[in-house]
């Protein structure tokens, strides 16, 4: 039987060979796109976030992140009531520690959400390894042509079951997302901006550098997320070691 | 705990985004300038944190009680204090220096037993942490200093640690007092780590409960508590970080209490329900075991469930009777042999109010303790808050013998 299988699957994969080969371009684009989101030997820079709710500014926060696939290291800056609160992750642990708490608290990866969303599951994010894609027709977004892709989680590490995804055919860059919980039901939108810019292979490119949130469940609510002072450089395991993790 | 969750999520969503990995990225750099001057340098490494308390305590001596008969342990009625904590650190290339400064001031009226009508008040500058790391590679690290050096999943208390038990979490604006250490971590790859331990002094491990500011509750000295020596230790110390799971394991060698081995372990089930472990065991009967499970429900809030076992705990009905036969040492953070802890957590409960609940429940004795944390967020700089503790149990029990409530009312500003 197990002969059988192998036999019907080395038939399968010669007469598909030509999709294998049209799944490989599409995964090359949305490589592509991760590239200016990120860089695996690591980023450090300034998240200012801002949340809106009922059209009223309720927080702004500065976070300083070290981040490195899917291992994350921040510090909060701002506002001075949260100075000092730091946010660990590594390895799909999570650990939470603010001055007056003695040690890190483990955390689950829920607790840093909104509704459904998972900190831990988001912060694995990584479109063209974790996602299988479907291929839908082109649109315009804002008067740019785009790829659509419908992509549909590979692994249980991710945040969300779906996302579909817009991503530039000029630029090559994501410039929306909507985001799906595992109940199919639409809770989030983002719309990326790219005016940071870094050199990659000597060549420069767009790079993230804000993010507009919508939560759809309710309206009013955004969030505004601006990257400033990119620095892509190689992050040591140190960086993210619970034994040197505390100021 | 909602807003602040969306918020850090947002960072999380930021960061994740700028997380894509690629195992053939091709090679990038910096869009920042690529030298930075000596100034820079230490601007970028520099970070402080300026953070006020002052906060007032009322108090109610358990009466009668086994223990305190009389107050004569001295439990004052009221106490007035003020917490200014400076915090500075500095990350330059390869070194790492950070200093905790604080200056407390305590005044305190008794009202109950042999003192009642008196009042007095003490101030001390004092340095809490004060530590020097320096990155001899990427992979190694030497310290040395004073530190608060804590660890392990737990809320009770932390049974892994050889160095201090206690670890706050009864009352977070209390700050658990910095042990003196020598330390060296090798950070092999991103799964495991060894730490070498020796803690060189007791730092202030002693004279932080003078001012009657015991994490426990706020009873003041403990004087009676048999062997209040400092023991000098040394851990080895191995943590391994695997794919939604840790583990560490710490043999010990004590001077005078000999060998023991801590460990500790967390599992992360799901996305929301979390595991963990932690205890020790060495010479005399010495073994002790934690064991717990988390439950984040969607909208944040947080339940924690905790059994605590210490085999050498003591089972004599009268509390006092533990002291007089020396079954209680300073390492203890409760006296008995078995505890349930149940907590709740929601931050954000009501528009900017955080609010933790926690129960101890001493199997042993049916006495119990009564935390309610709450905070208000003020404004971006003012953090207000309550501290409530009650307690109930009889008259000789662990709980029930001390105190009957005590209400920590303050203010931090943070700058």
């Amino acid at each position: 039987m197990h002969n059988l299988y192998i036999s019907i699957l080395s038939i399968a994969s010669l007469l598909f060979a030509t999709d294998v080969y049209a799944a490989q371009s599409v995964h090359d684009i949305l490589k592509r796109a991760d590239e200016s989101r990120g860089n695996v030997v690591g980023i450090s820079w300034e998240v200012v976030i801002e949340s809106v709710e009922a059209q009223r500014t309720t927080d702004t926060m500065v976070y300083n992140i070290k981040a490195r696939g899917f291992d994350i290291s921040g510090l909060s800056l701002e506002p001075p009531k949260y100075k000092g609160n730091k946010v660990l992750m590594t390895n799909n642990n999570m650990w939470f520690y603010k001055p007056g708490l003695s040690k890190p608290i483990p955390i689950a990866q829920r607790q840093k959400l909104l509704g459904n969303a998972a900190y831990g599951d988001i912060a694995s994010t990584n479109y063209a390894e974790d996602y299988e894609p479907t291929v839908l027709p082109d649109e315009t977004i804002e008067g740019e042509d785009c790829h659509v892709f419908d992509l549909k989680s590979k692994n249980d590490k991710t945040t969300y079951d779906r996302i579909m995804y817009w991503v530039s055919k000029k630029r090559l860059v994501g410039i929306k997302a909507d985001y799906y919980t595992v109940s199919g039901k639409k809770f989030k939108t983002a719309d990326m901006e790219f005016k940071n810019t870094v050199k990659v292979d000597a060549a420069t490119r767009p790079f993230i550098s804000k993010i507009t949130m919508h939560d759809t469940l309710i309206n009013e609510n955004v969030t505004y997320m601006s990257m400033n002072k990119p620095q892509l450089e190689a992050l040591p395991d140190y960086i993210f070691n619970l034994n040197l993790f505390m100021k | 705990m909602k807003h602040h969750c969306w918020t850090v999520f947002s960072c999380a969503a930021a960061i994740s985004l700028g997380a894509a990995n690629a195992s053939d990225e091709p090679v990038s750099a910096s869009s920042l300038p690529e030298r930075e001057s000596f100034y820079e340098e230490i601007e970028r490494g520099f970070y402080s944190r300026i953070n006020v308390l002052a906060f007032g305590i009322t108090q109610q001596p358990a009466n009668p009680s086994a223990l305190n008969p009389d107050n004569v342990l001295g439990i004052s009625r009221y106490q007035a204090v003020l917490n200014p904590r400076i915090d500075l650190n500095l990350d330059f290339r390869r070194l790492e220096v950070s200093v905790k400064e604080r200056f407390l001031y305590v005044w305190q009226r008794w009202e109950d037993g042999l003192p009642s009508g008196r009042e007095d008040s003490t101030a001390q500058f004092y340095l809490n942490e004060g530590f020097a790391r320096y990155r001899l590679l990427d992979d190694l690290f030497v310290s040395f200093g004073r530190e608060n050096l804590q660890w392990g999943p737990s809320v009770l208390l932390s049974s892994s640690n050889p160095f201090n038990p206690q670890n706050g979490r009864n009352n977070p604006r209390v700050e658990v007092p910095g042990l003196d250490y020598a330390r060296t971590v090798w950070v092999p790859d991103s799964n495991w780590s060894v730490s070498f331990i020796a803690n060189t002094s007791p730092g202030r491990l002693f004279s932080a409960n003078v001012f009657g500011l015991d994490q426990t509750s706020f009873i003041g000295p403990a004087t009676n508590v048999e062997g209040r020596r400092f023991e000098q230790s040394y851990a080895l110390k191995a943590d391994f970080t695997g794919d939604g799971k840790y583990f560490s394991i710490i043999p010990t060698y004590r001077n005078q209490n000999g060998y023991q081995v801590g460990f500790f372990g967390g599992w992360n089930v799901s996305d929301a329900l979390l595991l963990y472990s932690e205890g020790s065991a060495g010479e005399q009967r010495d073994f002790e075991v934690q064991a717990g499970t988390s439950y984040t429900f969607e909208e944040g809030e947080t339940i924690n469930i905790e059994y605590y076992h210490n085999e050498n705990g003591c089972l004599l009905d009268n509390i006092r009777d533990c002291f007089t036969t020396r079954q209680i040492t300073y390492r203890d953070v409760y006296y008995r042999q078995d505890y349930m802890m149940g907590q709740f957590t929601d931050n954000k409960i009501i528009g900017d109010l955080n609010l933790n609940l926690r129960w101890i429940h001493d199997i042993n004795d049916q006495s119990n303790q009564i935390i309610g944390i709450f905070e208000y967020e003020a404004n971006r700089n003012t953090l207000l808050y309550v501290i409530a503790n009650g307690y109930t149990g009889g008259s000789k029990s662990e709980f029930g013998s001390l105190l009957n409530y005590s209400l920590f009312v303050g203010a931090g500003y943070t700058f």
